[in-house]
């Protein structure tokens, strides 16, 4: 498995088939594999519970840091396109309209859309006041 | 392709389906009582912590079934996910068995791994108090 001819290739299959459905293809399997990785990651962070209470205060108190709430937009958005896009390719797949995909992929970036802007609305005033970190400042 | 491969690959095709939907389901569901309900209702009490998780978690059988399932359904969908990314880049067949097995080893233990953090969740927690 040589991974240059694998980036050869997705190369290749966009310039021949430069469509939605190819980009929509194709960020679908970045996006798989980042939330593949955010598993893992997750489930670190939350079996240091396997070594008491305390342990897991300190580790997810590392990831309530300002930075950290705006990786989680990151994350949030991450998901919705995933999502977004999975039910559209479930939808083409149970009721038979693979012809009609590159409406159905309108369809989804717009879902994506509002479903991106109302996250924002209410995950970027607390990235940026966030009242936990604001206490612990206060008290330094 | 002999028939009983194929209706493997569309079994696995079937499930990558149906844990997907499984999953955005679970998610709002996950999201809803341990992420929404601290940041609006309790996040003046400082960071998410233990005390928060272990009040919806502790003694909570039906908590640890819905977060086993999706622990599972979520390693099954993202490294079947995984596996349809690496039959895209045409390995050999000897690369494709240890690529297979690596991700069901993968799958088994984190399963597992997450079982035992779960324990840890439903009893109070793990190690010293």
């Amino acid at each position: 498995m040589n991974i240059f001819k694998a980036f050869q290739g997705t190369a290749e299959e966009v310039r021949l088939n430069p469509n939605v459905g190819t980009f929509a293809w194709f960020l679908h399997r970045i996006t798989g594999i980042l939330l593949l990785l955010y598993l893992f990651t997750h489930l670190w962070v939350l079996s240091s519970a396997n070594a008491g209470a305390s342990a897991f205060d300190q580790r997810l108190q590392m990831v309530q840091t300002p930075i950290f709430h705006f990786l989680e937009i990151g994350l949030i958005l991450t998901v919705f396109y995933h999502m977004c896009n999975g039910l559209t390719i479930t939808i083409m797949d149970f009721f038979g309209l693979s012809r009609r995909h590159k409406a159905l992929v309108t369809v989804t970036v717009a879902v994506f859309a509002v479903l991106a802007i109302v996250a924002f609305g209410i995950m970027l005033p607390r990235a940026l006041h966030h009242p936990a970190q604001e206490a612990l400042h206060a008290v330094s | 392709m002999n028939q009983a491969v194929a209706t493997r690959g569309a079994l696995f095709w079937l499930m990558q389906r149906v844990t997907g939907l499984f999953l955005a389901a679970f998610l709002f569901t996950h999201v809803k009582v341990l992420h929404w309900d601290f940041n609006f209702t309790q996040a003046s009490s400082g960071f998410l912590d233990f005390s928060f998780v272990i009040s919806r978690l502790h003694g909570s059988i039906g908590w640890v079934i819905f977060y086993f399932l999706f622990i599972i359904s979520a390693l099954y969908h993202g490294l079947n996910g995984l596996w349809a990314i690496v039959l895209d880049f045409r390995p050999s067949r000897g690369i494709q068995t240890t690529w297979l097995a690596a991700l069901w080893a993968a799958g088994i233990l984190t399963s597992l791994w997450g079982l035992y953090t779960l324990r840890s969740f439903y009893f109070g927690g793990g190690g010293p108090a």
